[in-house]
């Protein structure tokens, strides 16, 4: 069987079970098994895909097509928090929560041309590796490298397993804490079989799942609302003006008002732009999206491929404003009425008891104020089907599509890391004459343990609320620490042929060194935030600090130090120009 | 075909390539500052601004004109960057 046959296989047996269970024990049961079952669906594509070469694992045999790891590349990048948090976000502070938006966007148009087509070219297989080539094969340069990497993955993929605890806990009632080891077991499997080479070809089709399931319920919702010119997205302005004269009526700061509310802990327009700055600096320096493209054909599909990844990626953050105005104009719908009558509400009634949304009747007048009512930003997505009483069977769908974001990213930071330790620590400094099998086993094994770590540690944050606020601080560090760390050693590495060994390291050291205490002081331990003209600067736009003090770092201390030598002027010059055939 | 090492391609070629590669890289660079820094920045001041059934303009810029300028310019570096490659290998070839 190929794999075409066994993946529209797997499917039909998915949707058969759907549906006899839909129909022997009824919507529960069915819900259970469409979520389960999907999971199903990618473990029997990530077999077809096992494979027990070296390069297969790593760089998935480097001959993806750009659309396809376009579609990966999305699905690597979008999380949980992408798919289920981010238009609560922007639901619950309007504008002011837009650098997330274009904060998670335009550094693909940046490392479009600045990083990606000479990743590719440099024909390394870790971002490790790429950092000791480029400091003329300095084992401290590498072993660096190595711990950023696990600085910034780890944690990011503790909150993807947390996510998937999250998607079980709200849409099927299953303890989160349990649902975190099929999370971690889940993405184990994808990754254990066949390296990147398995996880593309899962990953490309759990962004089609996420897509169309987070499209599903806004098409719905908006098709109830008449927004349709051809898209809501051309068509919500309506609505928002319409909450934005309900905010007026009742003397609300408008959600539409710039810099009405905080972003990061800081506030004011500077820290607006500098945080949204911070978190494309970032995006350029995470190891499991920089991998992606070791994986494609040639430097041609690199650069096509980013713009694929960035209009795929597109399609859900060009929606997400629009399930924030449609859950704020349900919210604010709610307004002015008798607090019985809004109790009485199916969807409320529904929701109440999970504590997502609560209503407090504080003036004691029986009449919903606005302060009254308030929610969690987690219900503008997984509750939507419920605000416009849709079919039971979108609601699991939305889950699906959650799971798949979360599991799709999870698989990426768990390769990458494992990656690491094979390739960068065991292969590099260990024993470099390890065969290629026994080079795969460990990555295996490692990817168990890395997989049960990060279980063990999405179940604390779940079980002790305090972690949890933690872990959800920690995933926007891990922008900061990568835009302070890989981003300007990349960018200088091929744009700047003097750069040598030991300002690498020093730009990495001492961009951290900046960094991380300010994001621990006041970002962990309360620290009031430093001001720059009346506005408070947050711990995401500090990032740019420790991205700048890198970047003076590198230079000061490459040109105080000797050039490398004809070796890495070869490596530069082989990644600055494309493969030519004669 | 087999591949030619970069050791093989005239020093004078590849100054001539990389020239180009950096001019291209910075005007992609202020496309990008405009984009994604500039025009964001500057969308307060579109406020109250609105076009037909779009939401207002200083929300719509960072919701949705930033994203779509921003695939714009990858997509036009791609093949601007392609052609040249491909000139490249018309020079490299003779």
């Amino acid at each position: 069987m190929n794999l075409l046959t066994a993946t529209i296989t797997a499917f039909v047996v998915w949707a058969i079970a759907s549906a006899i269970a839909a129909f022997v024990a009824g919507s529960y049961v069915a819900s259970l098994v469409m979520v389960v079952g999907s999971l199903f669906v990618y473990v029997v594509v990530a077999i077809k895909l096992r494979t027990k070469s070296a390069e297969a694992f790593y760089v998935a045999e480097r001959r993806i097509p750009a659309v396809v790891n376009g579609a990966a590349t999305a699905a690597d990048w979008m999380s949980a928090a992408s798919f289920l948090s981010m238009a609560g976000a922007i639901a619950l502070s309007g504008y002011d929560a837009m650098p997330f938006i274009i904060g998670w966007t335009l550094g693909y148009t940046l490392m479009a041309f600045t990083v990606a087509p000479f990743i590719r070219r440099s024909e390394t297989y870790t971002i490790p590796e790429f950092i000791e080539a480029r400091a003329g094969r300095w084992g401290v340069a590498r072993l660096v490298a190595v711990i950023m990497v696990f600085i910034v993955s780890l944690v990011y993929l503790t909150a993807q397993l947390v996510g998937v605890g999250v998607v079980f806990g709200r849409f099927l009632g299953i303890a989160a804490t349990i649902a975190v080891f099929i999370g971690a077991i889940s993405a184990l499997v994808n990754a254990w079989t066949g390296g990147w080479r398995s996880i593309t070809w899962v990953q490309f089709i759990q962004y089609w799942v996420m897509i169309s399931m987070y499209w599903l319920p806004v098409i719905i919702a908006a098709a109830a609302l008449g927004l349709f010119n051809p898209f809501p997205h051309f068509a919500y302005g309506d609505l928002i003006r319409e909450i934005e004269a309900r905010e007026a009526q009742y003397g609300q700061t408008p959600w539409t008002e710039p810099f009405a509310r905080p972003f990061g802990g800081g506030t004011g327009p500077l820290n607006w732009i500098l945080g949204a700055v911070v978190l494309m600096l970032g995006t350029m320096g995470l190891p499991h999206i920089l991998i992606r493209f070791y994986t494609v054909k040639d430097v041609k599909s690199a650069r096509l491929s980013v713009g694929w990844a960035l209009t795929f990626i597109g399609l859900l953050y060009v929606t997400a404003s629009i399930y924030a105005a449609i859950a704020r104009y349900s919210f604010s719908a709610l307004w002015g009425k008798p607090i019985e009558e809004v109790m009485k509400t199916p969807w409320v009634e529904k929701w109440l008891p999970t504590g997502l949304i609560s209503i407090r009747d504080t003036n004691g007048d029986g009449i919903l104020q606005p302060g009254e009512l308030s929610f969690h930003g987690d219900i503008v997505v997984v509750g939507m089907p419920d605000m416009f009483g849709m079919a039971w069977f979108i609601a699991p769908l939305v889950a699906m599509g959650g799971l798949a974001a979360a599991i799709s990213t999870a698989d990426g930071l768990l390769l990458a890391m494992s990656t690491a330790i094979t390739r960068d620590v065991y292969k590099r400094f260990i024993n470099p004459r390890v065969t290629e099998a026994g080079e795969v086993l460990l990555a295996r094994i490692l990817v168990t343990i890395i997989a049960f770590i990060a279980g063990f540690l999405g179940y604390l944050a779940l079980s002790d609320p305090t972690f949890s606020r933690y872990v959800a601080l920690i995933v926007g560090w891990a922008f900061v620490f990568a835009a302070s760390s890989f981003t300007p050693a990349i960018i200088l590495g091929v744009f700047w042929k003097r750069l040598n060994r030991y300002g690498i390291v020093a730009g990495m050291i001492a961009g951290m060194l900046v960094a991380a205490p300010y994001v621990i002081a006041v970002g962990a331990m309360g620290m009031p935030p430093l001001e720059i003209a009346g506005q408070k600067i947050g711990t995401v736009a500090w990032g740019i600090f420790g991205f700048l003090t890198n970047l003076v770092v590198s230079i000061a201390v490459s040109l105080a130090t000797r050039p490398e030598g004809k070796e890495v002027m070869e490596f530069i010059d082989k990644m600055r120009l494309p493969e030519i055939r004669k | 075909m087999k591949e030619v090492t970069t050791t093989a391609v005239s020093e004078e070629v590849k100054q001539w390539y990389w020239k180009k590669v950096q001019m291209i890289t910075i005007i992609s660079f202020i496309a990008w500052l405009i984009v994604a820094i500039v025009l964001p920045a500057s969308a307060p001041s579109f406020k109250g601004v609105a076009i037909g059934s779009l939401p207002p303009l200083h929300w719509y810029i960072p919701a949705f004109i930033s994203i779509v300028l921003g695939i714009a310019i990858i997509f036009i570096y791609a093949l601007v960057m392609n052609k040249l490659d491909e000139e490249l290998r018309r020079r490299v070839r003779i």
